[in-house]
């Protein structure tokens, strides 16, 4: 964030890296063509690119930055003629916690339902193969959303490990993956 | 190095750590590629919705690159603060310059006129000269009172 604010574009991709697929999921509930959201996208990261000298850091990055989706969103529909629903703060954050797989709207064919399908089955069996203290880590940290200090004391280790062993996690799942996102970036 | 990115993703990262993986301009599509992996890791122990994998990091990179580089307001608001504090403090450093001329140049005359005296006491005037004089003033308080007196 500090590297962005200084002009830093190889620092700003990660902040792209980072937030595209949330912001992706926000603007699909508003906005139903694929194209016309990855648009919204694209234009609320430059938005946020020109204005980002005006974060104060007085919020989270992410909810300046998903503010900045709703209204490029809004003015999207307006210039369609559409009239965009008015949102207050707590309907911006139940969007963002919006969980469910089914009222996603993005367009699915039987193909890419299938390899979700073989995503989930991939990433869940390695998760099961990997060894206790690894599993842990890893479920107290996505599924919990416990920051590393609370899981060390969870785990009574030292932070240092729980870094250690959220990573290697997140490598043993990655390489079970490898060779199915491979065959998925040739089919998506 | 992957560890690294693992704490990014985690926004478990120190500055150090963020600046070690940004100087490393020729990884970043490494970087950014583990964290596409750990995004979709997350997405599907979260269950939620995995989208397909698409170039937008690189159109979104591709139109920012065409922008020019923005200067953080916090940069612009530093560099602002720093150019009224040179202005604000600008009087006073004027002020503590003449004080310090002031002040140098009265030590000087101070002590040039007191090593003159010295000198002229010690080398010029002699001593029964000195003596004549401490003889003949009044060293009593009293006769200054008695003078003031009279001159009434």
């Amino acid at each position: 964030m500090r590297k962005a604010q200084k002009g830093d574009k190889q620092a700003f991709s990660l902040l792209v890296e980072k937030y595209q697929l949330k912001l992706y999921r926000l603007i699909s509930r508003m906005v139903r063509d694929q194209s016309e959201i990855e648009d919204i996208v694209q234009d609320s990261f430059i938005k946020a690119y020109r204005a980002i000298g005006n974060f104060r850091g007085d919020s989270a990055f992410y909810t300046w930055l998903y503010r900045i989706g709703i209204n490029t969103a809004k003015n999207h529909l307006v210039s369609l003629g559409k009239r965009p629903k008015a949102m207050d703060a707590n309907e911006i954050e139940e969007m963002e916690n919006y969980e469910s797989m089914s009222e996603l709207r993005v367009s699915e064919t039987p193909e890419s339902t299938m390899m979700s399908n073989q995503i989930a089955e991939t990433v869940n069996g390695a998760i099961q193969n990997l060894p206790d203290e690894l599993r842990e880590a890893i479920s107290l940290r996505e599924i919990d959303g416990l920051c590393y200090e609370e899981i060390s004391e969870l785990m009574d280790c030292p932070i240092g490990t729980v870094r250690s062993r959220i990573f290697r996690a997140r490598e043993t799942i990655a390489e079970k993956l490898k060779p199915l996102i491979e065959t998925t970036n040739k089919r998506w | 190095m992957n560890e690294k990115i693992s704490s990014l993703f985690d926004s478990e990262i120190n500055n150090k750590d963020v600046d070690t993986l940004l100087s490393k301009k020729s990884k970043m599509e490494g970087v950014r590629s583990s964290m596409s992996d750990y995004q979709l890791i997350s997405d599907v122990l979260k269950k939620k919705t995995i989208l397909p994998k698409s170039n937008l990091t690189d159109k979104i990179m591709t139109a920012i690159d065409k922008e020019p580089t923005q200067m953080g307001g916090l940069v612009k608001a530093n560099s602002s603060n720093t150019a009224v504090m040179s202005f604000e403090i600008l009087p006073v450093l004027a002020s503590l310059a003449v004080l310090i001329v002031i002040a140098s140049t009265a030590f000087n005359i101070e002590v040039n006129s007191t090593s003159t005296n010295q000198f002229l006491a010690k080398e010029d005037i002699p001593q029964e000269i000195i003596n004549a004089h401490h003889a003949a003033t009044a060293n009593n308080m009293n006769y200054f009172i008695q003078v003031g007196d009279s001159a009434k």
